[in-house]
């Protein structure tokens, strides 16, 4: 079964520092909200895609997890 | 385990499970427009400056803040529109200076700190509107000029309880919390709110509507003596000094049938003209703000041709401003951003024509400084390097508001 793919959502204030297609490790910050609490990816895998959400002003991030 | 560690995980926990939870939200596409079809703008003719104003008295005051707005937002959005030797509008103000723009607690602000300094000269945390970081209530620049007799008004292409026109009128903890925004808008009696952001004003009966109860607040702001207006046509018709037009459940989409950043500019300007006569013929003057609050959209997608249309559709906002205040006479226009997005510069090439190919660094803000450019009487006074704090500082001394800061009691 594959597994589905998980949204991050992080404040866009500081930006991602990512790409379609860059890998990540479970546990590896990718962000904040709120410019203090750290929200960290919580699979590895691949980043599908990043999308900015103005409304809520953050980024939200495709990860595909590592099969 | 130690009590910190532990916090620190079933923190880090609830964050995962809450980021997981939202795997089924919709993304948010851009509108399928020619963005980089730049026909609608009109550019100026010369590229003197404006002139000097002689009068050193302020009456009225037009802030026009570029969401993200840094030099290289500028820079391409002249390349493409003008060429190397043109000029946009903000260009010709004849002042212009640098502004500082870090954060109580982070070097990199977002804007709604960025805009609680420039509304209170208080620098406060990321995210936090209106307040002291400890919390306190700051009046803002817009509420002392009410509080002086001065008509007020808030424009904006995002919702306008979005972060920087609610750092204005506005006092809560977190940017997030829009309601409470959209309650304490009306609650201050802004003259003029013109914006996106339907959801918030309306009950939860309503299938648009975020609230989270049952007021109806476009129905409470109608008792309240607001004229409300949604269209473009409406917005033409209408003549009141309280005006509240939301003319999109989300963002304004600043695509026609919608009236542009720079109408709604002049049909703020004409309202708030209405609303400050009083019965002694004496007018007490105003003080608008007005957001191009996309700029800032545009450059978290690193997207060039949004950015510079954006920036054009300020840009019109800004002569529409420019328009008014020349012949006025008495009233002072600053042009400036809350922060930089994106890192923007421009890759060198042979220097004709508009093909400019710009470079991003980032897809979130910097801490690179901002402009600022002023037309008016005293406008010379907002000349030179200094810290976004600065802005309301020198407005309030100009307006007579004393003292200041303020705290509100």
């Amino acid at each position: 079964m594959t597994a589905r793919p998980v949204i991050i959502r992080i404040d866009a204030t500081s930006g991602t520092g990512l790409k379609a297609g860059t890998q990540v490790r479970q546990g590896q910050r990718l962000g904040s909200q709120s410019g203090e609490r750290d929200v960290v990816c919580p699979v590895s895998g691949t980043v599908e895609s990043i999308r900015f959400d103005p409304q809520a002003h953050e980024f939200r991030i495709t990860v595909k997890p590592q099969e | 385990m130690p009590r910190i560690s532990r916090a620190l995980i079933v923190t880090t926990v609830v964050i995962l499970i809450l980021s997981v939870a939202t795997a089924a939200v919709a993304s948010y596409p851009t509108p399928k427009i020619d963005q980089a079809n730049l026909s609608f703008y009109q550019g100026p003719i010369s590229t003197e400056p404006y002139p000097l104003t002689a009068s050193r008295k302020v009456r009225n005051v037009i802030l026009c803040i570029g969401d993200g707005m840094g030099l290289g937002q500028v820079s391409l959005a002249r390349l493409r529109a003008m060429g190397p030797d043109g000029k946009l509008h903000m260009e010709r103000l004849p002042v212009s200076g640098l502004v500082r723009t870090h954060s109580a607690n982070r070097f990199v602000t977002d804007s709604a700190a960025a805009g609680t300094a420039i509304a209170t000269s208080i620098k406060t945390n990321n995210g936090m509107l209106g307040l002291t970081p400890d919390g306190k209530r700051q009046w803002t620049i817009l509420e002392a000029a009410k509080a002086k007799g001065m008509a007020t008004g808030l424009v904006a292409t995002s919702a306008i309880t979005h972060a920087t026109p609610a750092s204005f009128a506005a006092h809560v903890k977190h940017r997030r919390m829009q309601i409470a925004i959209a309650e304490q808008l009306l609650a201050n009696r802004v003259n003029v709110l013109l914006g996106g952001g339907r959801e918030f004003f309306l009950p939860k009966s309503d299938p648009d509507s975020s609230r989270k109860d049952n007021r109806d607040l476009i129905a409470e702001a109608r008792e309240a003596g607001y004229a409300y207006v949604e269209t473009a046509a409406e917005l033409r018709a209408v003549r009141a000094p309280y005006l509240l037009g939301l003319f999109q459940v989300e963002a304004l989409t600043t695509l026609a049938p919608e009236p542009p950043l720079a109408l709604l500019t002049r049909k703020a300007i004409g309202a708030l003209r209405n609303a400050e006569q009083p019965a002694s013929g004496r007018r007490s003057g105003f003080f608008l703000m007005v957001e191009g609050s996309q700029i800032d959209w545009a450059c978290h997608n690193n997207d060039a041709d949004s950015c510079v249309r954006q920036t054009l559709l300020f840009d019109q906002a800004v002569k529409a401003a420019v328009d008014f205040a020349l012949r006025d006479g008495r009233t002072l226009v600053l042009v400036t951003a809350d922060h930089e997005t994106g890192g923007l510069t421009i890759r060198d090439k042979t220097a004709s024509g508009t093909d400019v190919e710009p470079a991003w660094s980032s897809d979130g803000h910097t801490a690179s400084p901002v402009p600022i450019y002023a037309l008016g009487p005293s406008a010379e006074r907002f000349a030179g390097v200094y810290d976004n704090t600065e802005i309301a500082a020198r407005l309030a001394q100009l307006l007579g508001i004393r003292p200041w800061p303020q705290r509100v009691e």
